[in-house]
């Protein structure tokens, strides 16, 4: 019993030097002291230590810790995980050639099974398409060809195949438009077309095929009566999106050189 | 000052590193005992306060940045236990050959810097004696000032687990300052009995 307590008060005694006892142990601990000249020792030795390290001599700081600027800043992306930054790249460019060969055999297997004619009404309407998703692709291209040089050629062919969707719902807005406001309707198009023409210098589609394929990918479309009829639109616009976003971010991060921590 | 500092403010933040350096350059060199990798974690410390800055949630302020500092800390042992160099060695020196004057009993001045070397160096060579985590709590209680609270939010650990390895610690330090009480200056002896 005696051991116990004995030992009990041994390992009380450094927190009853702080007073961190309950009020219950601090008179086990005074109680057993008077009895023990070995705590009261022990005690004694610890008490000393602590008094010697409350004497301790404070380090004089070798130098200032202030931070610089210099310091403070993030890495720039590439260096920080220069794994990722090429493999970003990679993937974008991936993303560029997999549309490429979706879209080109997609328009392989369009032109193929083209009836006969295309309506005659529509080449009169798409003469006005080319304008609207050319303008509308600008920006897309603007986007794609910061990164990767490799994907200029494709671009022009790009907008087509994205425009198609909001140009044939805004297809009949156009015509209904053309109709109000032909003056304007017609600069909105040589605009446009002066535009691409200036951004695109690369080989480029002739306009003409660029409309025959409109025409027939929309002329499609229509029949089909719905945006999504073949798995090649879900690639197309799957991968147009996957391009998009990676090529944004590789652009973000890039020229930010944004801390993505 | 803090919340200027968590907006990024550098300067502001810089204001904290002036207020706080010594605590941390102390603490870091009675873990490491030895000034290049206590200087190091330092720098270490700061620079990952400053970034982790918007994690601040309030509580004690230097507990959360020694906190930061003790993990600087491990770092460094784990580094330097890859590549182990004598740091006793460096601690055995007393480059100044302080000891030589305590022999002749002349008065304050340069004797008591001596003194208190040796003071310093016997310390450090009984910190050197406990596992870090011991040598942790000592350094944080006893020699930087901090309550059982703060320790146990700076090491993230509950109270009971700083009283006993502050219990422990300090008993192995008594234990090893006692064999050295010869080196230490007299006034700084335990004397016999009681």
């Amino acid at each position: 019993m005696r051991q116990t307590e004995h030992e009990q008060t041994r390992n009380l005694l450094s927190p009853y030097l702080d007073g961190e006892v309950s009020e219950e142990e601090r008179e086990q601990v005074e109680h057993h002291l008077r009895t023990c000249p070995e705590c009261a020792a022990e005690l004694a030795g610890l008490r000393w230590t602590v008094g010697l390290m409350a004497q301790m001599p404070a380090e004089r700081l070798p130098r200032s810790f202030v931070l610089r600027q210099t310091e403070v800043e993030p890495l720039p992306f590439r260096f920080r995980m220069p794994r990722l930054y090429p493999l970003l790249r990679g993937a974008t460019a991936l993303a560029a050639l997999l549309l490429v060969m979706v879209l080109t055999a997609d328009l392989g297997f369009q032109r193929r099974a083209v009836p006969s004619a295309a309506p005659a009404a529509e080449p009169m309407r798409a003469v006005q398409v080319p304008a609207s998703p050319e303008a509308e692709g600008l920006a897309q291209e603007e986007a794609v060809e910061a990164p990767d040089a490799g994907a200029k050629p494709v671009v022009p062919a790009q907008p087509t195949a994205q425009a198609i969707a909001p140009a044939a719902r805004s297809e009949e807005d156009r015509a209904k438009a053309a109709t109000k406001q032909p003056g304007i309707a017609a600069q909105t198009a040589i605009t446009a077309t002066g535009r691409t023409e200036a951004a695109t210098p690369a080989p480029q589609p002739s306009p003409r095929h660029v409309r025959q394929a409109q025409a027939t990918s929309v002329a499609g479309l229509r029949s089909g009566g719905g945006l999504i009829q073949s798995p090649w639109r879900v690639a197309e616009v799957t991968l147009a999106i996957l391009l998009a976003v990676l090529a944004s971010v590789l652009w973000w991060v890039g020229r930010a050189g944004g801390a993505i921590s | 000052m803090i919340s200027a500092a968590q907006k990024g403010d550098l300067t502001a933040f810089n204001l904290l590193v002036e207020a706080y350096q010594s605590l941390l350059y102390n603490t870091a060199y009675r873990v490491l005992l030895d000034g290049d990798a206590a200087a190091d974690a330092t720098q270490d410390a700061f620079l990952s306060a400053y970034r982790a800055l918007g994690r601040f949630r309030g509580g004690s302020f230097r507990a959360w940045l020694l906190r930061i500092v003790k993990n600087a800390c491990y770092d460094q042992l784990r580094a330097k236990k890859r590549k182990p160099t004598a740091s006793l060695d460096a601690l055995l020196v007393s480059p100044d050959g302080a000891s030589s004057h305590l022999r002749q009993r002349s008065s304050n001045g340069p004797l008591q810097q001596a003194i208190r070397h040796d003071l310093r160096d016997a310390i450090h060579r009984g910190l050197e004696t406990l596992p870090p985590d011991q040598r942790i709590t000592v350094v944080l209680v006893d020699i930087q000032g901090f309550s059982y609270q703060e320790a146990a939010e700076a090491m993230a650990v509950a109270s009971g687990t700083v009283k006993s390895r502050l219990s422990r610690g300090r008993a192995r330090l008594r234990d090893f300052l006692l064999t050295q009480q010869e080196l230490l200056p007299e006034k700084y002896r335990l004397t016999s009995g009681g």
